[in-house]
């Protein structure tokens, strides 16, 4: 666990949901496959995060602050995470 | 399942073995060098529709052709269709469903490759056709009017891409359907019509696989038998029709849309301009229209700049050079949707099979480099083999004195398409 890694071992994205504005959005970022993805929102509304890798993932958010969600992906490619009812993308992973 | 359905953000620049401007850059100098050494080196046609291909032994011919194996044939189309539709719905009515599957991979992809490996297929897998051959062909038995030529199809094939790329929701099982039904009512309205001839002229699926069949080995002489030959030779046989410009427009237009609403730039450009879903369906129709007619104007106006040629003549051009953008098209469908026909294609079969959780073997993502490699594969060889039938045609319609400078613009529009294209693919 001493080697220097190239960058950090997880991705951590905070998204905050509040008067039908999401941020962020379109966000590019990289990371590696098996690695955690982390999702920590806050939002004043209900909505459903649809994370379109393989496999795919789905959470509910709820109202309030500070809700995490976690997944990772297995296999290669570009995947988009979108909020399902406001029809947002709020970031593109490639995953490598 | 909301619009990324068919996104397949797979082998991005990141994964090509080389930095992605040499990619870009050696692939316009291999189209130009295509070019200067077929402009010096290749003086007289080669390629002709004519040419018989090496036959096949007569019993492959009889076979196919034979009453039985067609028979069969539109019965296993129709049970095919039946299971589908039966299986859209008692199947899970989300993301889990197997129709978009079967519709925007096995369909559209599918077909394409089905196509290019063995001809016309959709002549025989077209469930109208199959429906018309049950019903004893009947018909209203009118001519269908010459002056269409391709454009149903070609409004058809808009169609398609306007739900997979611009419509509010790509995945719903609602809109997928709806689209399905109103493909089949038109079709079989068609059909009883004026026969099979609105199949071969207006079904956007017949068409698409017709110009796709272009490309196969495979072909049938004049004598009807099925025979082998050079794909280039067979190239030219695509029948020019109205529309055929427009037909080839909206394939590859639509592909390069396809790379291009996916950018996050174009993302942040919509969202900017509008909060509706309805609003943002109408910037991406606007975009995927403009996208179509760009190529069809491009296109139009290379083929038609040149020297010594009347006014007839070079109304007739753009579609006697429209059969050098197949080669184009199927480069770019295989370099965008090759993952999606053997990943989600394994995964779409599953499910009509009624086993989800099969396991799917990621050949392709699992090896980036490769992907990626093949991608711009497929692109620099659709654009070389198009340079090529577009130079072997010059070389047969435009005058002496002008087959060089009658050349160069098409040749720009070709160098011009490679960088879009590869840019659009890993670049944007």
């Amino acid at each position: 666990m001493t080697d220097a890694q190239a960058r950090p071992a997880r991705v951590v994205i905070d998204v905050t949901i509040e008067g039908g504005q999401v941020t962020p959005t379109n966000a590019q970022l990289q990371a590696g496959v098996d690695e955690p993805i982390i999702l920590r929102v806050a939002s004043d509304v209900t909505d459903e995060l649809h994370v379109h890798s393989t496999p795919e993932h789905s959470f509910d958010v709820g109202i309030g602050p500070a809700q995490s969600f976690q997944f990772t992906v297995e296999v290669p490619g570009r995947v988009d995470i979108e909020l399902h009812k406001l029809h947002k993308t709020i970031a593109t992973i490639q995953v490598q | 399942m909301t619009a990324h359905l068919v996104a397949h953000g797979l082998g991005g620049s990141a994964d090509l073995p080389i930095p992605y401007t040499y990619a870009l850059i050696g692939a316009a100098w291999a189209l130009t060098f295509t070019f200067a050494v077929v402009a010096l080196a290749w003086r007289t046609p080669r390629f002709d529709a004519a040419r018989p291909g090496r036959p096949l032994p007569q019993w492959v011919t009889r076979a196919v052709d034979a009453p039985a194996t067609r028979w069969t044939l539109a019965a296993a189309t129709l049970l095919f269709t039946g299971w589908v539709a039966v299986s859209t719905f008692v199947g899970p009515q989300d993301s889990g469903n197997a129709l978009p599957g079967v519709f925007y991979v096995l369909l559209w992809v599918g077909l394409v490759a089905l196509s290019v490996l063995l001809g016309p297929v959709w002549r025989v897998l077209s469930p109208v056709r199959a429906l018309h051959r049950f019903s004893g062909g009947r018909s209203l038995g009118r001519t269908y009017p010459a002056a269409l030529g391709y454009w149903p199809a070609a409004a058809g094939l808009f169609a398609f891409v306007w739900l997979e790329l611009a419509s509010p929701d790509p995945g719903s099982l609602c809109a997928i359907r709806t689209w399905l039904l109103v493909y089949l009512a038109v079709t079989v309205a068609g059909a009883l019509w004026c026969g099979p001839q609105w199949c071969a002229r207006a079904d956007p699926f017949e068409v698409y696989s017709v110009v796709a069949s272009r490309v196969s080995p495979l072909r049938r002489n004049s004598d009807g038998r099925i025979a082998i030959g050079n794909p280039f030779d067979h190239l030219p046989s695509l029948p020019v029709r109205p529309g055929i410009v427009a037909v080839l427009s909206v394939l590859l237009g639509s592909t390069a849309f396809d790379s291009f609403s996916a950018t996050p730039q174009f993302r942040g450009f919509v969202d900017d301009l509008t909060d509706s879903g309805l609003g943002a369906t109408a910037v991406r129709t606007a975009g995927l229209a403009l996208f179509a007619c760009v190529v069809a104007a491009t296109f139009w106006a290379a083929a038609r700049c040149t020297g010594g040629v009347d006014a007839r003549r070079r109304r007739e051009l753009p579609g006697l050079f429209a059969h050098s953008l197949i080669p184009i098209v199927i480069g770019y469908v295989f370099a965008h949707y090759l993952t999606y026909l053997v990943e989600r294609g394994q995964q779409t079969v599953y499910r009509l099979l009624g086993q989800p959780d099969a396991e799917v073997m990621y050949v392709l993502s699992m090896h980036p480099a490769v992907l990626a490699t093949l991608k711009v594969g497929f692109v620099v060889a659709g654009h070389i083999a198009g340079v090529v039938a577009a130079h072997d045609r010059a070389l047969k319609v435009l005058p002496a004195r002008h087959q060089l400078t009658g050349q160069l613009a098409m040749m720009l529009v070709m160098v011009g398409y490679t960088f879009t294209g590869l840019y659009l693919l890993f670049g944007g």
